[in-house]
């Protein structure tokens, strides 16, 4: 496993994170919740920023305040709004880069820049939301680390750009023993890029799930309440209360399609399947 | 490490213009009369460069770049150390610079220059500026930029305070200071430049050694 989190828990006036995850090697595992759910605060946890009040966080297998210089240097982090200070240039970065990273890829780096139009003397804090977004990934990746640690590293970029980052991460997990975790708000980057995801609320993981299982097998059955009562609920997870009756989120979306051909079956998004997770009233006590 | 005293390098670098123009005034206040504000003229050029150095916690503290900072490779007790090394090194070349400009200066003046008394008040100039900036490394970096020059305002009047009081209680018990201080000055006066100069150093060490030793402590406990 190359990231487990055991129980962990943090405590703030108003707010509590208690989550337990893992990453495997060669996955990329997507963290989805609206803001303010704990996402960020689940990163800042498996980067040491803060101090746990209970639980274990483990990285590579070794408890994350006793990891190596060398184990942190195979760890890239993306985090959202925050880089080196604004008043710095690509070519001084690059250079403190060099004297921080011992497998620090100058010359690729530089030239990735040049590639993505990044001025190499222009100060950061100059630059566009995109241009930052595309200089911090390429400085994740620049040492070919074998975990990324991605919070929201598309959050403000347009359509474009967020293609262009997603194809460099693509590239990047051409190497099996690579892994990525990656939060966003915005689901179709998750949608075709995560292996598996977490759904995250009130710093609760609500549930976890394969992406190509959440794809394929589940859907939102939007029925009326005396057709709720008759059918099996046996694979059906969140129901929410609609003004025709209910939407309830299935794991099991053939099945329905099956047995109750007159309900109306949705594909469903990641992003309405988290309004489920997150809205709903969770209904299947087994799953 | 050494990536950490490259970034504050640059940062710091960013005002070299400035600090071009804090040189120029520094040499005028020492162009003036017969050079006797040529100490107050090394005070004002360490000074200033000095407290630079502070300001790359408050550079750090901007847009929350010290949050990236500490997801790179080095421990939390790098970074102490390396704010007080960069400190120390700063202050010292921003001395030996400042020195030497002002003693070109009043050379270039024709201005007699009693060598030991010029290099020892400049040196107790040195101490002075290494004991404010490594009182407010940890402060800083506890409180961030703000905040902590409100502390230091606060530690300021502490301070005056104290001496205050001390110079009260010499009064009240008739220790004749001055005698003291003429007393102290005839055997630095008789002893050699360079072992008063290296205790100096030593103690400069010792400064900063500690200064590194506390925030450590604050950098240990801190959440970013």
């Amino acid at each position: 496993m190359i990231l487990k989190l055991k129980n962990v828990k943090k405590k703030y006036s108003n707010f509590e994170l208690n989550c337990t995850m893992s990453l495997e090697e060669g996955k990329v595992t997507g963290l989805i919740g609206a803001n303010g759910t704990g996402k960020t605060t689940t990163f800042k946890g498996i980067l040491n920023l803060i101090h746990l009040d209970e639980g274990e966080i483990e990285i590579f297998d070794t408890p994350i305040d006793q990891l190596s210089r060398k184990q942190r240097e195979n760890i890239g982090v993306v985090l959202s709004e925050r880089t080196f200070s604004g008043y710095l240039n690509i070519r001084q970065i690059s250079s403190i880069m060099d004297k921080t990273y011992q497998h620090f890829k100058k010359d690729w780096f530089i030239k990735q820049c040049e590639n993505y139009q990044l001025p190499l003397n222009k100060k950061i804090k100059d630059f566009s939301t995109g241009m930052r977004g595309k200089m911090k990934l390429l400085l994740a990746i620049s040492y070919d680390p074998q975990l990324l640690i991605l919070d929201e590293p598309t959050e403000g970029l347009d359509i474009v750009v967020r293609d262009e980052m997603i194809n460099l991460l693509r590239t990047y997990m051409m190497d099996e023993k690579r892994s990525i975790l990656i939060s966003s708000h915005v689901s179709s980057d998750l949608e075709n890029f995560c292996d598996d995801v977490y759904f995250i609320h009130d710093g609760k993981i609500l549930h976890h799930e394969e992406m190509p299982v959440l794809l394929d097998e589940y859907g939102i059955l939007k029925i009326r309440e005396e057709e709720y009562n008759k059918i099996d609920k046996t694979h059906l997870l969140y129901r929410k209360r609609e003004s025709f009756g209910y939407s309830c989120l299935t794991t099991k979306k053939k099945y329905y399609q099956e047995n109750y051909p007159q309900i109306v079956i949705d594909k469903g998004s990641i992003d309405e399947m988290l309004l489920m997770i997150v809205k709903g009233e969770k209904i299947c006590q087994v799953c | 490490m050494s990536g950490l005293l490259m970034k504050d390098f640059y940062l710091i670098m960013a005002n070299k213009k400035m600090y071009a123009v804090f040189a120029l005034i520094a040499i005028c206040f020492a162009s003036i009369g017969k050079g006797e504000s040529a100490t107050m003229a090394v005070t004002y050029f360490t000074m200033i460069l000095g407290m630079s150095v502070l300001s790359t916690i408050t550079y750090d503290e901007y847009d929350h770049s010290i949050v990236h900072l500490m997801t790179l490779p080095i421990l939390r007790k790098d970074y102490a150390i390396e704010k007080c090394i960069f400190s120390f090194l700063s202050l010292l070349c921003s001395w030996i610079i400042g020195l030497t400009m002002i003693t070109a200066t009043l050379w270039i003046k024709g201005v007699a220059i009693e060598w030991n008394s010029w290099i020892l008040s400049n040196m107790a100039i040195l101490f002075i500026m290494s004991l404010l900036v490594a009182v407010m490394i940890p402060i800083q970096i506890k409180f961030g930029g703000e905040n902590g020059k409100m502390v230091v305002i606060g530690v300021i009047l502490v301070t005056f305070i104290i001496a205050f009081g001390i110079s009260q209680l010499l009064i009240y018990l008739k220790i004749d200071v001055e005698a003291i201080f003429r007393q102290l000055e005839q055997v630095m006066d008789k002893t050699h430049i360079v072992p008063l100069v290296s205790v100096g150093l030593v103690a400069m060490v010792i400064l900063f050694a500690l200064s590194g030793l506390v925030s450590f402590h604050i950098v240990r406990k801190k959440e970013y």
